[in-house]
């Protein structure tokens, strides 16, 4: 698989990502009022979208660009990102093993975390 | 896109969050107990040598922080290290030293704050914890640049207040004290003991580490920002402790719980209370916010990877909180504060966290040795400039540092050995228990308030 490959997988995963997040009625709570831009990075392959989080969900997937507001930057290799977006990773385990970086406050984190619960668990 | 700050602005944020974690109101009260230990210029000696030895620690610290950018300090690095059993006892011990702190911190506070507020330190010193806690479970967080300005506001304003103190003219003043002849001996053995002691004014400094910006934070500023953190500290304290010195008598200052209310006093009168009075509560709030909020993550972030029961990782769907572990850091915080009060336990509790605090720095450096070693070429960022000699040295000088402190007070001697060994066994029982239960059972999920969700 080539790294062209791999990069769309993760787009893919994003997009499937915003999907489960903006359809799921229990998330609408959580994110109420939590307007953050997530700057997806991949460590590896350079590969990097934005997900901007506003009126309880997310508005796009895109590539980097100027949003105004806090940035969340979530880094890994994107074999790691596609599988932590898509559910087949615990985020948590892989954030306390030092695979995952997340570049957010204490807070921030726990609520990225969250979403990742209500959608999977 | 992302960061905007330059790097000077950048490194002057983690400088002042480094720094305003170490700054606590209890640190006034150990300034205190150390003066029992040695006076004169020895005692200068001994907070500016605890800073010395904090910064060799931050060498080895910032080193694995580099190698594991954003992660949550103890838990990730000791792991990566020394395995998974040494990082539990680890963070448990810092777990233990937060209430263990809160109560002494929360004292110490009611009684400063006795002179403007007249209010019981029985009644303020728990109002103090659950105005913290509320604050925590109601999701609120001062903005980052508030917290920079309370930092820069905190070390301005002890400076100001050890400045006017040492410079200042005064009525019937008296030298600083000249140290008592003693046998070469016994003055070794109290000076290992007060810089053992001392360390407790910087612990804290390293929370600084999973608060990076950004990976690029990891390779200079996030390691740069902690030992720059610790040097302006050690000037304030060692200004501060002069002015101690010049304007209280070695009974006042060694006697006394809150030297620095009695300082304000001298120095400026009234004015001077209330400055003292401003930086007492400015010390509690920035260092024990920070340290509960920091601690109740910690005990979420174990829940998760299914190293405690999985209620210790609710979420408030409403607040996105880990409220449950807030509630017990809180309740832990609380009950140690009533224990501390009820028992007259407050400086033994701060010397037990100091004799503590050792062990785990020692931790932090063995993890970097460690770490080095096994990926010689590594993949850290950031190379630590502190010899290895001197690291190993460090690692065996710490603990032994540990002991002299918990030792350092003939009076308090047994409540602070058995407070360290009563900590230490809980928490090796439960790493053990932790260790074992994490082993057999799959990753905990969060548990989400379903009721708040509808």
């Amino acid at each position: 698989m080539g790294p062209g490959s791999m990069t769309s997988r993760l787009l893919s995963c994003l997009e499937t990502f915003r999907d489960k997040v903006n359809q799921h009625p229990r998330l609408r709570s959580l994110l109420k009022g939590w307007d953050r831009v997530v700057l997806v990075e991949s460590s590896d392959s350079g590969a990097a979208y934005c997900m901007p989080f506003a009126a309880s969900e997310i508005a796009e997937v895109s590539p980097p660009r100027e949003h105004p507001g806090t940035i969340i930057r979530v880094r890994a290799p994107e074999q790691m990102l596609c599988k932590v977006f898509s559910g087949e990773l615990n985020p948590a385990t892989a954030f306390l093993n030092g695979e995952l970086q997340v570049f957010a406050d204490d807070r921030d984190q726990v609520k990225l975390d969250a979403i990742t619960l209500v959608l999977w668990d | 896109m992302p960061s905007k700050l330059s790097s000077a602005a950048e490194l002057g944020d983690y400088v002042s969050i480094s720094a305003g974690m170490a700054i606590a109101c209890s640190g006034y009260t150990v300034m205190a107990e150390l003066s029992g230990i040695v006076t004169g210029v020895p005692y200068l000696i001994a907070i500016a040598a605890a800073g010395a030895l904090c910064m060799a620690i931050s060498g080895s610290i910032a080193f694995l922080a580099s190698s594991y950018p954003s992660a949550p300090g103890v838990r990730t690095y000791l792991r990566g290290a020394l395995g998974d059993f040494p990082s539990l006892l680890a963070t448990f011990t810092v777990l233990a030293i937060v209430p263990l702190f809160a109560g002494a911190e929360s004292y110490t506070l009611a009684l400063s704050l006795r002179s403007v507020i007249p209010i019981s330190p029985y009644v303020l010193a728990p109002a103090a914890i659950l105005f913290v806690v509320s604050i925590n479970l109601f999701g609120l967080q001062l903005p980052r640049t508030i917290q920079f300005a309370l930092g820069v506001a905190l070390i301005a304003g002890t400076l100001l207040l050890g400045g006017m103190a040492l410079l200042g003219p005064m009525e019937g003043g008296a030298p600083l004290p000249a140290a008592p002849v003693r046998s070469g001996a016994e003055q070794a053995a109290r000076a290992l003991t007060a810089v053992g002691s001392a360390v407790f004014l910087y612990t804290g400094f390293e929370w600084v580490t999973p608060l990076g910006r950004g990976p690029a934070a990891y390779r200079r500023l996030i390691p740069i920002s902690m030992p720059l953190a610790l040097g302006i500290l050690m000037v304030m304290y060692v200004l501060f402790a002069a002015g101690l010195q010049r304007r209280l008598a070695p009974g006042e200052l060694a006697s006394n719980p809150i030297p620095h209310m009695l300082l304000g006093e001298r120095v400026a009168g009234a004015r001077g209370i209330l400055l003292a009075a401003v930086l007492s509560a400015l010390s509690t709030l920035t260092t024990f916010n920070a340290g509960l909020m920091g601690a109740s993550r910690l005990l979420y972030a174990l829940a998760r990877e299914g190293k405690l029961p999985r209620f210790v990782s609710h979420i408030s769907m409403r607040t996105g909180v880990p409220a449950v572990a807030v509630l017990l850091i809180g309740g832990a915080a609380l009950l140690a504060a009533l224990v501390e009060i009820l028992l007259d336990l407050q400086v033994a509790a701060a010397i037990a966290a100091a004799a503590l605090y050792c062990l785990v720095y020692a931790s932090f450096v063995w993890a970097g040795l460690r770490h080095r070693a096994r990926d010689p070429s590594g993949d850290a960022h950031f190379r630590n400039p502190v010899p290895r000699a001197v690291q190993w040295g460090l690692c065996l000088a710490l603990p032994l540092l540990a002991v002299a402190t918990a030792a350092s007070d003939g009076a308090l001697r047994p409540k602070v050995m058995t407070g360290v060994t009563v900590v230490l066994a809980s928490c090796l029982l439960l790493a053990r228990w932790s260790f074992r239960a994490g082993n057999q059972a799959r990753p905990a999920r969060a548990v989400l308030n379903q009721n708040e969700a509808r």
